[in-house]
């Protein structure tokens, strides 16, 4: 899940990653300037075990070109790569199959992928589709992003139903349009 | 209430399996009188542990045992995939228990005739819908139109086709001790408050009631055992410790879903049995049948709101007949089925990626689904086996299913139902709609097929297998052709007839 906490940091841009070292290994930082909704300036902050920024900045952008969804912002994307960084953490096999996925993905995009653009972002994508990297970021994307109870809302999604008594009393038969 | 019975009490008649093959046929033999131990491999949950969650529900829920080959949805716990299901209670037609006699040859389908028909089937039919309270029977109304069905069927009606809520073992009014539904979604990941039947809070408290019951969950049965008449003896089973123990049985009765069911006889094989128990036809695991099927979606610019309420709230049956003019055997439902967000997203992704995926999700809200259930063509190559080169946990070879392509028949079928759809969402002016392969399977039937003659199949027309005379198929198993609708009611009506069999023949002392 986001873990939320305010920044000491002032001036903070979109997609800024800042790396330090913390006591038991890597922080990134991932940082974004919010949406009016989330008030004041607020950063991400996790311990990523087994990817560097670089690699983060490069899942991130590839969780963006598996599902694009232009109304959310980077922090509902920057949970599949905390996920998936935790799910490499234990499973050498898939943090090896992953590291070298987005070498390859990168030579995929002429060498830098995440500055790549969007449609040679695709365009690299689509030359490692075949791999057992790329159906594992697909199946794993889909399952951290859409399965965020943080983007259900957004998707118009509400979620757990019984505790406020199913949508007997709730619009599950609002819908006018058809009428008539 | 509930009774203890001895492993080595061989009067008890041991069922395998709870859900609605073996939950109904346990409850209907306590109700008789008769002394049922039910093994069931999964945990005993209650609605506490239900949440509205679908990822949560489908890791507490399903059968997760490794196998190879086709993916497959089925549950494993006390109800079995009465939990899972969405609750459509459709009959066969008649012309569905003579595929072959109506169909005629089919190239590459190996279809049969059930040894019954609509006629044996209709009283039971009856006491199933009696018993599950399916909408549209017995009096019972029909759920209130949801948000889904208003706009499916304003589609529709353009089109000149009609869609009916239910029919549907959901309660519409309090029944049965338990309440009317309250529209809350999450069908698919256990009904919070009991209103969807499930066996797991009806059939099973009902038969602990009686006295006449154990059930002793945890508890995967490993093998059926036999004498040296080739009479079963009792099953051999891994209790919840994990400790191998032996319950005597009078009758075994296996109801353990058509992957599990053709498995245990598999991995019953013996000197006697050396192609495994009740299978000197050969046909043990052999016609494996889901559904023909697929998910169309379609997007409209003014908002649906699907998720509100049930996930099946209705069909449409005109094309579920017998008219080779269409250019296929059998028919088809169109059964409206929306999900939540997470399951929906992770039906539309085998679509691809990118845009096109994506952009049907951002109109979730804006959004129907229909699932096409259509009849299955039986193929020799679509077979349960066992894969030797992995074990479960019990150390037993693991089933394979293996993958077939869909029958030319089925093809054809779905093209048409795709057809079908399109004038309809066309005619409602959808924006997008878009067309998916189905989810893994979750109606999975034969495997263990009755027939007339003990050559073509594996058990009679009353689920007695041929080979022995104290060995039941009690399950969806027993189907000698999928028919086009849901399997369920059918399960539970062959079921509630083959306790009478099993209660008259115990009385008439033939087993």
């Amino acid at each position: 899940m986001i873990t939320e906490k305010p920044t000491a940091i002032p001036q903070l841009t979109r997609r800024t990653f800042i790396k330090a070292m913390g006591a038991t290994g890597v922080t990134v930082y991932v940082l974004w300037s919010s949406p009016a909704w989330l008030g004041p300036r607020i950063a991400l902050a996790a311990n990523l075990s087994t990817l560097n920024a670089t690699q983060a900045k490069e899942m991130l952008a590839m969780a963006r070109q598996l599902f694009p969804h232009d109304k959310l912002g980077d922090e509902y994307y920057w949970v599949v790569v905390e996920s998936i960084d935790k799910e490499m953490a234990g499973s050498p096999e898939l943090a090896a199959r992953i590291h070298d996925g987005l070498t390859q993905l990168n030579q995929a995009a002429g060498g830098d992928f995440a500055g790549a653009n969007a449609n040679q972002q695709i365009a690299a994508m689509k030359k490692v589709e075949s791999t057992p990297f790329f159906s594992d970021m697909l199946n794993k994307t889909q399952f951290y992003f859409y399965n965020n109870k943080a983007v259900w809302p957004k998707f118009g999604y509400e979620g757990s139903a019984w505790e406020k008594g199913g949508y007997i009393n709730r619009g599950f038969n609002d819908v006018t349009w058809t009428d008539g | 209430m509930a009774a203890k019975y001895e492993l080595n009490d061989a009067s008890v008649i041991v069922v395998v399996g709870s859900g609605a093959g073996g939950g109904t046929l346990s409850n209907e033999l306590c109700q008789k009188g008769h002394k049922v131990v039910c093994l069931e491999a999964g945990n005993f949950l209650t609605l506490d542990d239900v949440v509205n969650d679908e990822f949560t529900m489908w890791g507490k829920l399903t059968w997760q045992d490794p196998r190879t080959g086709q993916p497959i949805w089925i549950v494993k716990a006390v109800g079995g995939s009465t939990m899972h299901w969405a609750g459509y209670s459709i009959r066969f037609n008649d012309y569905e228990f003579k595929p072959r006699t109506t169909y005629g040859a089919v190239a590459g389908a190996n279809l049969l005739d059930w040894p019954i028909g609509l006629k044996d089937l209709e009283p039971y039919y009856d006491k199933a819908e009696s018993k599950m309270g399916v909408t549209g029977t017995n009096g019972l109304p029909r759920q209130p139109e949801t948000n889904a069905f208003k706009v499916v069927n304003y589609c529709a009606k353009k089109a000149g086709y009609s869609f009916e809520m239910g029919p549907s073992a959901i309660n519409s009014v309090v029944r049965d001790g338990r309440p009317s539904c309250q529209m809350i979604g999450f069908c698919t990941s256990g009904c919070k408050i009991g209103a969807k039947w499930s066996t797991m809070y009806t059939e099973i408290p009902r038969a602990m009631e009686t006295g006449n019951f154990e059930l002793r969950p945890n508890s995967m049965v490993l093998q059926i055992q036999h004498d040296a008449k080739g009479k079963v003896t009792g099953v051999l089973y891994a209790d919840k410790d994990g400790k191998h123990q032996v319950q005597k049985a009078r009758i075994v009765c296996v109801a353990g879903n058509s992957i599990e069911s053709p498995r245990l006889l598999l991995n019953s094989a013996s000197s006697m049995f050396p192609d495994g128990m009740a299978n000197s036809s050969g046909q043990v695991g052999r016609n494996y049948m889901r559904h023909a099927s697929q998910h169309i979606y379609a997007t409209f610019d003014q908002p649906v709101h699907a998720h509100r309420g049930i996930h099946a709230p209705g069909i449409m049956r005109s094309e579920a007949r017998f008219d080779p003019s269409r250019g296929f055997a059998g028919g088809y439902y169109l059964q409206i089925f929306d999900v939540g967000l997470p399951f929906t997203a992770l039906s539309v992704v085998p679509g691809g990626w990118g845009r096109s995926v994506s952009g049907l999700v951002d109109q979730y809200d804006h959004m129907v689904a229909v699932w096409t259930c259509a009849e299955d063509m039986p193929q020799a190559a679509a077979r349960v086996t066992l894969d030797k080169s992995m074990k479960d946990q019990y150390g037993l070879p693991v089933p394979n299913i293996a993958p077939v392509d869909d029958h030319p028949n089925d093809t054809a079928l779905l093209k048409h139902a795709r057809g079908t759809l399109e004038t309809i969402f066309r005619a409602g002016n959808a924006k997008d709609v878009a067309w998916r392969p189905p989810f893994p399977n979750s109606h999975n039937m034969g495997t263990l097929r009755m027939s007339a003659k003990p050559a073509d199949g594996v058990c009679n027309g009353w689920g007695q297998t041929h080979d022995i005379k104290n060995l039941f198929i009690s399950d969806g198993s027993q189907f000698t052709s999928s028919a086009a609708c849901n399997p369920t009611l059918t399960i539970v009506a062959l079921e509630i007839r083959q306790a009478d069999y099993i209660h008259s023949q115990m009385g008439a002392g033939t087993i």
